[in-house]
């Protein structure tokens, strides 16, 4: 065991960490904040991806509201504005329009494997600043493939609806089907947070000694 | 004759001066950028080019019908039945069919992604690209296979544990989202435990041996 003891040490200071970090953003107030930031951010962001869709990122509804749940709200602005048509001409202000909806976890899609990234770069030894700097790019990069993948679940869901808001060919939405089956695995999620990881944290000038300094075995 | 021949050399080197003060344009600059960054990241970049490749590769094969239909199904056969003889072990009393491992009070179904597959290729991509000999990563590829295996068996097995004797919640903290991220830490570990010798192993193998006469 002794032989081991510096990778034992940051294993140690890894699961500690993580344990600590999850359980702190499992708490409603900090769930609460984390939920409504990510709705707020990326709402515009997938408006603008998908600007012929009406789409919402909304809470989960009472009674049964999960704090842990983003609910992806969406249908045609096309349809949208015949409902509208129709109810002018009907003299009534009221437009009746059922949307489809989306349950997005939000543990599963980011805070879970977020904090996975922050801890794995707070544990590397490197000093400091090139920590918080590693942090900075390394949080703007996987909320950019969060963003992908929630892109590429709509993608594939406005394909498939009969809502005709977007219509992909058939290799187009077999491309999309397939890489939306491969994003859900938890696994892709664990594989670029590696790779991200990698890329922000490792320089050649480091990377052989951040291992040795991890792995240090004494004889 | 020799005044004259000290001009003409004096000449191209205040050209060199002038263009040195305008420094370079803005594509050179982007350029030199571009080239520092690359030079400071070119083994970790050409590492995870290589990684990101491997990984590619896997998915491809791991998702395709045939894979999981003739290696998938009886590899998580495998798994269900050697956990179900470590839980027997433990006297929960269960029995294995297919994937699914059972007993009087609860019962666990092993699907694709608890197989510990996808741990085990980030893993092993990292040796396979890892910048050594080959000579140093066959031992990596073999008890790091065999290592996340008998850990997975562990996962499967606290899993039955948790399930049975805790809330559905807990069950699916320790299942979804902290079992699987501390299972593939545990692969990251596993792979730099691996690199930390490898690389030990090198510099021995590159200092040359002295017998004692000749020192």
């Amino acid at each position: 065991m002794k032989k081991y003891s510096s990778l034992l040490k940051y294993f140690g200071f890894f699961m500690l960490l993580y344990l600590l970090l999850f359980f702190l953003f499992s708490t409603t107030p900090v769930a609460s904040v984390i939920n409504n930031t990510y709705r707020s951010v990326t709402t515009p962001v997938l408006e603008s991806i998908f600007p012929k869709a009406y789409l919402k990122l909304e809470k989960d509804s009472p009674p049964e509201s999960d704090i842990y749940t983003i609910r992806a709200v969406f249908t045609s602005k096309a349809l949208i504005e015949e409902a509208q048509q129709a109810a002018r001409q009907q003299g009534s202000k009221k437009v009746d329009l059922k949307a489809q909806e989306y349950d997005l976890y939000l543990h599963r899609l980011f805070t879970s494997f977020f904090l996975f990234l922050i801890s794995l770069i707070i544990i590397t030894p490197i000093n400091w600043k090139q920590k918080l700097l590693a942090i900075l790019t390394g949080s703007i990069l996987f909320y950019g493939y969060t963003v992908f993948k929630i892109y590429i679940f709509l993608a594939d869901l406005f394909n498939r609806s009969g809502l005709d808001i977007y219509s992909l060919s058939d290799t187009g939405g077999s491309i999309v089907q397939g890489i939306s089956y491969v994003i859900k695995s938890l696994g892709t999620s664990a594989l670029v947070v590696v790779i991200i990881w990698i890329l922000t944290a490792f320089r050649k000038s480091n990377w052989k000694e951040i291992l040795k300094k991890v792995g240090e075995q004494s004889n | 004759m020799a005044k004259k021949k000290k001009q003409k050399i004096q000449t191209p080197k205040k050209k060199e001066t002038t263009k040195a003060a305008k420094g370079p344009g803005f594509v050179e600059k982007s350029l030199t950028s571009i080239k520092d960054y690359w030079n400071q990241k070119s083994p970790v970049l050409k590492f995870l080019i290589g990684f990101a490749t491997c990984m590619i590769i896997f998915y491809l094969i791991y998702l395709s019908p045939f894979f999981v239909e003739n290696i998938g199904k009886p590899i998580l056969t495998g798994q269900a039945k050697i956990s179900s003889f470590i839980l027997n072990i433990f006297g929960q009393d269960t029995t294995a069919s297919k994937d699914i491992i059972s007993s009087s009070e609860y019962t666990i179904s092993i699907k694709n992604g608890c197989d510990g597959l996808e741990t085990l290729a980030i893993m092993l991509s990292g040796i396979v690209v890892f910048p050594i000999s080959f000579r140093l990563k066959w031992p990596g590829l073999l008890y790091g296979t065999i290592a996340l295996m008998v850990l997975n068996f562990f996962r499967i097995v606290a899993l039955f544990f948790v399930g049975k004797n805790f809330s559905q919640n807990v069950f699916d903290i320790l299942h979804e989202q902290g079992g699987f991220v501390i299972f593939t830490v545990l692969g990251v570990f596993l792979w730099i435990i691996w690199a930390n010798w490898a690389l030990n192993k090198n510099v021995e193998n590159s200092i040359p041996q002295t017998s004692p006469t000749e020192s």
